[in-house]
């Protein structure tokens, strides 16, 4: 039985293929997957700074504290699949995009870390993923507008 | 890279989405490596060649 998950992204394709913007070639299935990981990443992370906070004592804190690399994982692979079922130049354009926003994120993070030592608000570790996601959907529209 | 894609789809009076099919990319990058914005990879060069029964050398013209 087709899922309400499905469903949604079936009638999101379909009107994707039809936009503007289809030669993305990202699949709102797939975005609908990363940021479901994504959401997932972040709420373990606000639980696992919750559970830490009210249960200092608890032997479970070890366990706690890996369970966002798990969420990691799943936020890693459901970006990865992204890749599949994509034609060469879309693939290019991905990587390429990931590495932009490999490159572009760490000279942020490093500036602003700089900034923080002359008094600007520190930025919480938690902003460093929406920072590399913000980074690659930029590498993108560079990619969509030099290969258009 | 310049190359004949636009000529020799024309002259089958193919579409970018038919010839895209053939070729199993999408019409984006048909219409990427007509404008010569995109350099396909060598087996989909090959692809290229094989769809229009013609060596890669006179379809792509690297200008060497």
């Amino acid at each position: 039985m087709e899922s309400v998950l499905d469903k949604l992204s079936n009638k999101l394709d379909i009107a994707f293929m039809n936009s503007p913007i289809e030669s993305a070639s990202i699949r709102p299935k797939v975005l609908i997957k990363v940021l479901i990981a994504a959401a997932i990443f972040m709420g373990t992370v606000q639980f696992l700074a919750w559970f830490i906070a009210n249960h200092p004592d608890s032997r479970w804190r070890l366990v706690a504290a890996a369970a966002p690399i798990a969420a990691f994982g799943l936020c890693a692979a459901a970006a990865w699949s992204s890749l599949e079922g994509m034609d060469e130049r879309a693939v290019r354009m991905h990587l390429e995009a990931l590495a932009f926003a490999f490159v572009a994120s760490l000279v942020f993070l490093m500036t602003y870390s700089f900034l923080a030592l002359a008094g600007a608000v520190t930025l919480k570790f938690e902003l460093i993923a929406p920072v590399m996601v913000t980074f690659w959907v930029l590498g993108l529209g560079i990619g969509l507008w030099r290969y258009r | 890279m310049k190359n004949r894609l636009r000529i020799l789809r024309a002259e089958r009076d193919w579409s970018q989405q038919e010839l895209a099919e053939r070729l199993r990319v999408s019409r984006q990058t048909v219409n990427s490596i007509e404008n010569g914005r995109y350099d396909p990879t060598l087996p989909l060069a090959f692809r290229i060649a094989r769809v229009f029964g013609q060596p890669i050398e006179s379809i792509f013209d690297d200008g060497a």
